[in-house]
């Protein structure tokens, strides 16, 4: 078959790809769950997303896919009619049915092709399993009540569902497939479906590629609503979809299309009439449930970028405003503020994603690494529904990975070696996500052996990191595996301890203005936790005065502002502290690190920051205000410059630059030293 | 995809009757439904079809209805016959009753 490639002008299979990888992600959680014992809901929820998975490649030419997910398709429709009992080695290969389809999709779209023969394979296996399990083997109790109370198992269930589709004029120009349509619902449950062809032309004026047919009919199946508007997933747009329910007497059908004697033995095809009167109406909860749009992220984030300049234009609108003194403009001015302060938390708001969408992925990958490292291990996320925005999420996830794996690796011992500790036999990963103000703290917790502080500290002698009589602090002890090529692994193994990882896991933490800290009880268990704000494109920045440039403090490590006489800075003997509230507080001179010229002015300002658990001051000129801050990169002219991570364009289209803390404290030790 | 006429007068449709020929099936169906007084379909050589293909038999029907001529459908394969039934479509509403005809 041709490769399948997705363009922009055929959406369906844009949408299609979309789907899929949802899909295969629903398929992969569901299947960790059946194998933790999960049945009832779960089995079904797994076939659903491999019949929308044949159903929609199919229809949209991935014959190979459609043909194979067919197998695993009957298998686990078997299982929902007890014919098969539910058993752990299901769930392996409903995983592993859901690693060739993500495969054979790959391949189709032009990526490595499968190795030859694995589908069959599969397919043999998936065969072997279904006959096993229709010998029956006493199932137990989970997979009894299973039997009992999986959907669509009972008689009781089955609904008639009378069914209108008045499809987009344009599907047969999309590539949409009517046949394979109705081949679908019949999957679902018993179809007795019409062709109306009443809107047809005669042969001189039909327009090519316009599909004037429409249908009508009921379906008798134990599926849900949802289930049966899946089907229609990919030609719902621009189409008429009526689905009501019909009480079974109301369902009585009579048949409506015939095929001549002469010609065939056809199966017979019947209708309901009477439900074409009946499906005018829309039932309420059809109409309450609430539509979603799926929107390509790059559209989305041009919105932001325009938000963005909108909110830059506004601030300039408000200086000129106040410089000229129009008083007739200030009520609209304050109302067009309003506005764009609206329009801006929606738009970021749209750009929120629950965090749970990167969780779900990693069950699978606790479960994978745990076998492969033979190993018992329980993922427990918490927070799931926790948001964060979209550009952070995309980045989020390889520093996650790594973490995970080294607590997979090095954290969580061998099942044995717990139970000679008094540990449960199985080991647990905890995955949480809180919000905290302005920020996010995702952490990983594990209940492994801790991290032995001895060991680090003489790797990183032996690494020539630190000299061997350094004074080190546990948490400045704790901060050594951040650095560059660290690793205390003692064998290098392909799931983690490359020596490199968590130097890259904190760059990139720090490229995305979060934090990282290591918490850790040797025998007890390891936590590490990211800050993490919740949006990179327009943040609450503090706006300072520096000489003749204006710097900006990201608002969400601002703790507070203090006054700074001249005479309290010899007053310390010219070491950079200051007391406040009676806490002695380190400051660093911005002036004298980034060497201004002129004097600074008799009574400065200390901006107190928030920075890896310590409070430390920032000596500026003057404190200018609040800034709604729209982000924009340095550019490559400016891109050895490491004290500002971005800048922003100002009211009256001048430059401030976003300070990067952190960098700033190293470059100011650095100086120091 | 093919049409063409024998000398029984039977016009047979054999190969794929698909989409991305309906163009041609609906100018071959044109000037077979010109050429005669009567059209009488030999279906049975379809490998397969699809929606549009038998959307294409009902416009035949309808022009052929406003005509005045007849239509007839003397076989059907398999394939056809088994799309028709999956789409509720009904081969037997193509071909012109007595009624519809002076």
């Amino acid at each position: 078959m041709a490769k399948v490639e997705a363009t922009g002008q055929n959406t369906w299979i844009d949408a299609f790809l979309q789907e899929a990888q949802d899909l295969l992600a629903e398929i992969d959680e569901a299947a960790l769950e059946l194998s933790d014992g999960e049945t009832t809901e779960t089995i079904h929820r797994i076939f659903r997303a491999f019949h929308t998975l044949k159903g929609s490649s199919g229809m949209c030419g991935f014959i190979v896919v459609a043909e194979f997910t067919h197998h695993i398709e009957t298998l686990l429709d078997q299982v929902r009619s007890g014919e098969i009992s539910a058993t752990p080695q299901l769930a392996d290969l409903v995983l592993a049915s859901r690693d060739q389809v993500s495969a054979l999709i790959a391949a189709e779209q032009g990526g490595d092709p499968v190795p030859a023969g694995s589908s069959e394979r599969m397919i043999e296996q998936l065969l072997a399993f279904a006959a096993e399990g229709a010998q029956g083997t006493q199932p137990t109790a989970i997979e009894a009540q299973a039997k009992v109370s999986l959907p669509g198992s009972s008689k009781s269930e089955q609904k008639c569902w009378a069914i209108r589709f008045r499809p987009d004029s344009g599907l047969f120009k999309l590539g949409g497939n009517p046949v394979a349509l109705m081949r679908e619902l019949s999957a679902l449950g018993k179809l007795e479906i019409v062709t109306h062809t009443d809107a047809v032309p005669p042969l001189e004026e039909i327009e090519e590629g316009v599909c004037y047919l429409w249908w009508s009919g009921t379906l008798h199946t134990s599926a849900s609503e949802e289930a049966i508007r899946e089907v229609f997933m990919f030609v719902e747009d621009g189409s008429e979809l009526e689905i009501t329910t019909q009480t079974e007497s109301e369902a009585t059908s009579i048949p409506v299309a015939h095929i001549p004697a002469e010609i065939t033995t056809a199966p017979s095809v019947t209708v309901d009439d009477a439900a074409k009167k009946r499906t005018e109406v829309v039932t309420a909860t059809a109409l309450a449930k609430e539509s979603t749009v799926r929107v390509p992220s790059g559209r989305l984030d041009r919105l932001v970028n325009l938000v963005g300049e909108l909110v830059m234009n506004q601030s300039r609108i408000t200086e000129i405003m106040t410089q000229t003194g129009v008083s007739e403009l200030t009520n609209p001015v304050q109302e067009i503020e309003r506005l764009v302060a609206e329009l801006r938390d929606d738009v970021l708001g749209i750009r929120m994603l629950p965090i749970g969408t990167l969780f779900s992925r990693f069950r699978r990958m606790v479960h994978d690494l745990s076998q492969e490292l033979g190993k018992e291990i329980d993922l427990v996320t918490e927070g799931a529904e926790t948001e964060l925005d979209k550009s952070i999420l995309d980045q989020l996830g390889e520093p996650l990975v790594h973490m995970l794996r080294n607590s997979i690796d090095h954290g969580i011992e061998p099942a044995e070696e717990r139970l000679a500790k008094g540990k449960a036999r199985r080991g647990t990963i905890w995955m949480r996500a809180v919000h905290t103000g302005s920020n996010v703290v995702v952490s990983i917790q594990d209940d492994g052996h801790g991290i032995n502080r001895a060991a680090v500290r003489a790797k990183a002698v032996e690494k020539q990191l630190i000299t061997n009589d350094a004074n080190l602090s546990d948490k400045e002890t704790l901060n050594l595996l951040l650095l560059p090529g660290f690793s205390t692994a003692e064998q290098i193994t392909n799931v983690s301890g490359r020596g490199v990882g968590m130097d890259v896991v904190k760059r990139q933490i720090d490229s995305l203005r979060g934090s990282i800290t290591i918490a850790s009880q040797e025998g007890k268990g390891t936590t590490m936790s990211l800050k993490l704000p919740l949006t990179l494109a327009i943040i609450e920045g503090l706006l300072v005065q520096l000489g003749e440039s204006r710097l900006i403090f990201p608002m969400s490590a601002v703790t507070e502002n203090v006054e700074l006489q001249a005479t309290e800075r010899t007053g310390k003997n010219g070491r950079n502290v200051i007391t406040v509230r009676g806490e002695l507080i380190p400051y660093i001179d911005l002036r004298a690190l980034f060497q201004i010229e002129g004097n600074a002015p008799q009574i400065e300002k200390i901006v107190i920051v928030e920075h890896e658990e310590h409070r430390v001051g920032f000596v500026v000129d003057r404190v200018l205000g609040t800034h709604q801050t729209v982000l924009q990169p340095l550019g490559r002219f400016f891109r050895t410059v490491t004290v500002a991570s971005g800048a922003t364009i100002m009211g009256d289209g001048g430059v401030a630059l976003i300070l990067d803390i952190g960098s700033i404290v190293t470059l100011a030790n650095r100086k120091a030293r | 995809m093919g049409v063409f006429r024998t000398k029984d007068g039977l016009v047979h449709l054999r190969g794929d009757l698909h989409i991305s020929d309906a163009d041609n099936l609906r100018e071959a169906l044109i000037v077979e439904l010109t050429a005669a007084p009567a059209l009488v379909l030999e279906l049975s050589e379809v490998d397969s079809c699809d929606a549009a293909s038998l959307q294409l038999l009902c416009a035949l029907k309808k022009s052929a209805d406003i005509c005045g001529k007849m239509i007839q459908i003397t076989g059907a394969s398999a394939a056809m016959v088994e799309t028709s039934a999956i789409l509720g479509f009904s081969l037997h509403d193509l071909t012109s009753t007595p009624s519809n005809h002076k």
